[in-house]
């Protein structure tokens, strides 16, 4: 279970949250993109391996959905100066 | 039958007159004071006013308001017409879906981290401290009403109690572990 | 020659005797004692045979190590007890392990003929023809370990989370002078350790420690900010320092047989010792062949003398300490040194203790097959010679057993030439420290000394300035040092050389695994299964690993290890379970109505998101499908009333609460009219079905949500993300209230005589009170709010009261319904009234692969929106996959055949899927079998019959229009 640094609680347990996933650009126009630019902002993601962006959602408690930098490796999550645990 | 395990007293309480808020953090301050309640400096706090109404601070945006169920109408007027005044903020009466349960004692800890994995313990969790967090499988709202011996308030949608309940005995001890689901342990006190 | 008991042992009580049997054979010991030292006292070498050749085997280790295992028959039957590790207890039966009939007589011991048929991955290459299926069950029999019991005993498990500053894994010299600084530093710390009593090795090899380890436990009695588990073993170390700690038979009064800890500790210090390892010569898995700290730690322990006539082999100055511990004993000991040249201390040490002493040698093979009797030596000058004994005790070395900081990802290994192992380099910053053995140190005052830095360190980073106090002194003479290499190549030797017992590993093995090609060490580990056993490699995989370089003329930094994971040690499934299990294993939801339905033979089903439901209503002689046909009955002829609670209910506000509806909706909401509803379906941005359900305008400010039961938590996090994520800058609030209304859902053509006997104080005809209408108002003195949505196909209204009002109002709905006939109606008549009436049910038609159009709902499509969620992905995928999955009817040939639901639809003679049954019932309005699907082209194949396939049999369906009753809607607008 992830230490995740929610903005507004402070560091929580992992399961007060909902993982949604690899953080993209909020929803485009659609008539700005073409079938295929849209298909890839609908599926495709880096997937990286190492450091990525992801957004979580802290459902039981305040609300707020935000993006965090989590290394995929090793689970070392942004750094936070008050944040002791890494 | 079990013979407790912990040295725990778990209640459930009567029905309360419970209010949830949500929205902008400029307009639940402004609607909470315009209805006059208690407003606590921080988040993840509480503030009791004179006629014992509480309010629980769980996030820049969200709020639950606690009183006794015999203010409720008066209660409901109140932020009715202080929300009404703000355009996004909102307020639901929530009192029929908040089961409420009392924790207390010097086993409360014992029962209570066997579901929580949030540090509930003292320097982490200090009397007036509420927050929302996870409890075995549910989504609760803790609230520390005492430091020596431990007491905590836990909310939970009304739906869950049973579940909860059932974790609850069984945890402390009380209960054997052998519940079938579907079967109301008890069923919740009358209004 | 035998091992025997004589005097001392730290751990045992001679003052209780236990008995206990093992294969059925009457044995004796004291408390304290471990099933291992126990019936090594009594000179019971062979207890175990090996996993694949059955060979002979004994005790080789004296805790974790070592892979003997045993089944526990009584008390409290258990599989898989390590014997090492395993406390007897007064009356307790003990039974060896896959062993027929017992482990001195196997029959499986005739495997060993045929060991050249099962080298390494044999599964691959013997046993394949004619059928590898003849052969199976016998090697699936064969490759079982230990046996479930067949008593059942459920022991008392609690699982547990727990914080800490510090958590200290190992009570050894670093593990304690570690706690102490920590302690009194005032940090909450955790100290873990798997004895009775702490003090790890200390108690084997450092005899004058007693005084410091006693001091220190008396200094921790007053500091009530260290807590210490005992018995406790961290198995697991999860990221962000979450640790798994099984604490065995906790003494704190809770009646507990394990608790299971999930502690998260803000730093860790991993002090959890070393393992010595074993040698590599012919048949070195004997009984008598154990590790020189076993030997001694029996002794020590146990007062168990393993043998008369011992010989010790070692490549270092450790086994020197057994050596002069075994001889002051009473055994006579010779030591066999690969080193020409130890030194002058130890030389010193063993003269002093009579002990003779062979550098320059190494032993070639063991003799002696059901127990140990001699070795072949090669002395310096290259001549061999036959040594007679009863006890071969090897030592290659020492392993740091740094697992558990391989285990958190935050440290790599490292070779380390002095000590001759691997080390682990923790990351700079990572909040996780090794210290003592688990370092690489083996002196008991530089453990401590390395201890109490790494604390110092830790409770640094912890924001605590702290001085540690200075080291005890501690003399332990012989330690791990000037480690000779312990790898030769495989010499043309007769035997089998092990490199790893559990798994019945030979050097030969991992020769043909490099031969095959399988060269990187993870590939070898699992071709060959080293490591993979019950001991996880503690004493063999550097042995593995020193074969493989040297095989492969590689560096064995080059190799490398194989990846460290969880469980360190064996856990009971049961105690990670905890009180996890029967109803608890997920949570279940009530409504406000479950004690009347209960009282009132309703059979409950799980529906949607954990909630408890009526199923049906059970009358004396009737089985589901009568309720349910009964039930449905009622509604379609005079009036019903089911329980609706469990729709999801979301309250929404703000200037752009129409906005947030038009754009996630397929449908124009932003216009409707407080008071007003519309049926809407909601889309994700691939263009495939969210859910669906009515959104009613409250009043000027407010709308109310409905979500599927199912789809509630998933609707809800949707609007979220779009607020939240797409829409960061509208102004819209909402809060989920699905508990707080409960809904009493009065239908059938009689419902509104019903409802008008219920006192309203507001108008419920027609006019007044529409179909997709709302009123509030009160029905005598109950507050409701009435929804006219159907899913029945019958007039319907929904009355919504807060739930404390639930339990009165329905059974104010059944005395107005009785002179109709009203019936309370379950889910299963409900499937069958909304089957017969056409309406979708999210899980049953939506699938995920049909979209709008393609369900019929074209209608409600919004012809002015250009955008909404879902609209752009769906019509590319109109485009390019013209040929869609259609909502359509069916009809089976036989009218009373029903159909599983799901059942694909395939051509006769064809194999591709054009479809499948969704839901199937017994129609109440037909009084015939219809069904709902999707099917490819559908709607231009009405009329014709397709073929649904169930377990190889075939049922012809015609193809219809997907609505079997009230198509017009007129029942439902009544």
């Amino acid at each position: 279970m992830l230490l995740i640094p929610c903005p507004d609680c402070g560091v929580r347990p992992e399961n007060e949250f909902q993982c949604l996933g690899e953080a993209v650009t909020s929803r485009p126009e659609p008539a700005t993109l073409d079938d295929a630019q849209w298909a890839g902002y609908i599926h495709e993601r880096a997937n990286r391996r190492g450091q990525h962006v992801e957004r979580w959602w802290h459902f039981a408690c305040c609300g707020m959905i935000f993006a965090l930098s989590r290394d995929t490796l090793t689970h070392a999550v942004s750094a936070n100066a008050q944040d002791a645990w890494r | 039958m079990t013979t407790q395990r912990y040295d725990v007293r778990i209640e459930r309480r009567l029905m309360e007159a419970v209010f949830e808020a949500r929205g902008p953090a400029s307009e639940l301050e402004a609607a909470c004071r315009a209805a006059g309640l208690a407003w606590p400096e921080q988040t993840h706090r509480m503030a009791r006013d004179a006629q014992g109404c509480n309010l629980l601070r769980l996030g820049a945006k969200r709020i639950v308001i606690r009183a006794p169920l015999a203010l409720e109408q008066e209660l409901r007027a109140a932020l009715d017409s202080a929300f009404a005044a703000v355009p996004t903020a909102n307020c639901a009466l929530v009192s029929d879906m908040t089961a409420i349960f009392c924790v207390s004692g010097p086993g409360a800890l014992d029962v209570l981290r066997q579901g929580a994995p949030l540090d509930l313990g003292l320097p982490a969790f200090p009397q007036g401290a509420a927050t929302g967090a996870r409890l075995w499988d549910a989504t609760v709202i803790f609230e520390r009403r005492a430091a020596q011996p431990h007491c905590f308030d836990i909310l939970v949608d009304a739906s869950y109690a049973g579940y909860v309940e059932n974790w609850l005995r069984v945890a402390a001890g009380e209960a054997d572990g052998d519940e079938a689901p579907g079967v109301m342990r008890a069923p919740p006190p009358a209004a | 020659m035998s091992a025997r008991r004589v005097a001392g042992g730290s751990a045992i009580d001679r003052s209780r005797e236990i008995a206990f049997t093992f294969d059925r054979r009457p044995f004796r010991g004291y408390a304290g004692d471990t099933l291992a030292s126990a019936l090594l006292a009594q000179d019971e070498l062979l207890i175990a045979r090996s996993f694949k050749l059955h060979r002979p085997r004994g005790v080789f280790g004296a805790g974790y190590d070592d892979a003997v295992m045993v089944d526990r028959l009584a008390p409290r039957p258990a599989a898989n007890q390590l014997a090492t590790v395993t406390a007897i207890e007064d009356g307790a039966a003990y039974r060896s392990v896959s062993t027929f009939p017992d482990a001195s007589r196997d029959l499986g011991a005739l495997a060993q003929f045929f060991a050249p048929l099962l080298p390494a991955g044999f599964y691959y290459k013997t046993f394949m023809r004619p059928n590898w299926r003849l052969f199976e069950p016998f090697v699936r029999a064969a490759a079982g370990l230990g046996s479930v019991p067949q008593e059942a005993w459920r022991p008392v498990c609690e699982s547990r989370f727990g914080d800490c500053e510090l958590l200290i894994a190992g009570a050894g010299p670093a593990g304690l002078a570690a706690a102490l600084t920590a302690a009194q530093a005032g940090a909450e710390t955790i100290l873990v350790d798997d004895g009775d009593e702490p003090g790890g090795r200390l108690s084997i090899d450092c005899a004058d420690a007693t005084g410091w380890v006693n001091g220190l436990s008396q200094a921790f009695t007053s500091l009530p900010n260290l807590k210490i588990l005992r018995r406790s073993t961290v198995w697991a170390l999860h990221e962000h320092n979450l640790l798994a700690v099984l604490e065995r038979a906790p003494r704190d009064g809770a009646g507990l047989d394990f608790r299971n800890w999930k502690i998260r500790a803000r730093q860790v210090l991993v002090a959890t010792g070393a393992h010595e390892r074993g040698l590599l010569f012919a048949d070195n898995d004997r009984p008598g062949i154990m590790l020189a700290s076993a030997a001694r730690s029996h002794l020590m322990r146990h007062g168990v003398l393993c043998g008369e006539r011992i010989l010790v082999c070692t490549n270092n100055d450790s086994a020197y300490g057994a050596a002069v511990t075994l001889a002051a004993a009473g055994a006579d000991v010779a030591i066999v040194d690969t080193r020409s040249a130890p030194a002058q201390s130890c030389l010193d040490a063993a003269k002093d203790s009579g002990v003779d002493v062979l550098p320059g040698s190494r032993i070639v093979a063991a003799r002696g097959r059901r127990r140990v009797s001699g070795a072949d030596i090669m002395l310096a000058d290259g001549r061999s010679r036959r040594i007679a004994c009863d006890l071969i005790a090897v030592s290659g070395g020492w392993n740091p057993a740094y697992h558990l900081a391989s285990q958190s990802r935050r440290a790599t290994s490292v070779w380390n030439d002095e000590i001759s192992s691997f080390v682990a380099r923790c990351e700079t910053d990572a909040p996780l420290r090794v210290a003592g053995a688990a370092a690489g140190v083996f002196a008991a005052s530089d453990c401590a000394a390395d201890g109490a830095e790494a604390a110092r360190s830790a409770l640094l980073a912890l924001g605590r300035t702290v001085d540690p106090a200075p080291p005890p002194e501690l003399a332990d003479a012989f330690v791990a040092q000037s480690v000779a290499p312990s790898w030769p190549q495989p010499g043309k030797v007769r035997g089998k050389t092990f490199v790893d017992l559990s798994g019945d590993v030979t050097t030969a093995d991992l020769a043909l695994a490099l031969r095959e090609g399988y060269d990187s060490i993870e590939l070898v580990k699992r071709y060959t299964t080293a490591g993979m056993g019950v001991d996880q490699g503690k004493t063999g995989n550097v042995n593995v690993i020193g074969v493989v370089a040297a095989m492969a003329g590689k560096s064995v930094d080059a190799v490398g290890v194989t990846t460290f994971r969880p469980p360190y040690a064996p856990v009971e499934f049961g105690a990670i379970a905890g009180q996890r299990r029967g109803a608890r294993l997920y949570p279940w939801r009530h409504t406000p109505l479950t004690r009347w339905h209960l009282a009132n033979g309703a059979v409950m089903y799980e529906a949607g998101l954990r909630w408890q439901r009526p199923g049906y209503y059970s009358k004396p002689g009737e089985n589901w499908e009568a309720a349910a046909q009964r039930e449905a009955r009622a509604v379609r002829e005079a009036v019903g009333v089911y329980d609706g609670a469990p729709l999801g209910k979301l309250l929404i506000k703000g200037p752009d609460a129409a906005a947030l509806l038009d754009l996630v909706y397929v449908g124009d909401f932003g216009k409707l009219r407080p008071g007003r509803g519309k049926y809407g379906v909601m889309m994700s941005d691939d263009g495939l079905v969210l859910d669906d359900g009515v959104t009613f305008r409250l009043n000027d400010r407010e709308w109310l949500l409905h979500a599927s039961t199912g789809a509630a938590d998933r609707v809800y996090a949707h609007l979220e993300q779009v607020l939240q994520i797409h829409r960061p800058h509208w102004r819209v609030s909402v809060i989920p209230v699905t508990s707080q209304w409960a809904n009493v859902a009065i239908c059938g053509p009689r419902a509104r005589e019903a409802l008008a006997c219920l006192d309203p104080d507001f108008d419920i005809s027609r006019d007044a009170l529409p179909f997709m209408g709302m009123a509030e108002g009160r029905l005598g003195d109950i507050p409701v709010r009435v929804f006219r949505v159907s899913w029945t196909g019958e007039a319907s209204f929904e009355l919504n009261t807060p739930a404390r009002h639930a339990e009165e109002l329905w059974r104010r709905v059944m005395t107005a319904g009785a002179p109709f006939g009203i019936a309370p109606v379950g889910s299963e008549a409900n499937h069958i009234l909304r089957v017969e009436a056409g309406y979708i049910s999210i899980g049953h038609e939506v699938d995920g692969t049909a979209d709008v159009y393609d369900l019929g709902l074209g209608a409600i499509v919004s012809r002015n929106k250009t955008d909404f969620i879902g609209k752009r992905a769906m019509e590319i995928r109109r485009r390019t996959d013209p040929v869609r999955p259609e909502l359509v009817g069916f009809l089976p040939d036989d009218p009373q055949r029903k159909i599983p639901e799901g059942a694909p639809i395939v051509p006769i003679g064809g194999t591709d899927q054009e479809g499948f049954v969704s839901a199937c019932v017994a129609s109440v309005a037909l009084g015939r079998v219809v069904a709902l699907g999707l099917l490819r082209d559908g709607r231009a194949r009405r009329g014709q019959t397709v073929h649904a396939h169930v377990r190889g049999e075939t049922i012809a369906l015609r193809v219809v229009d997907p609505v079997f009753h009230d198509a017009d809607r007129q029942r439902v607008k009544s």
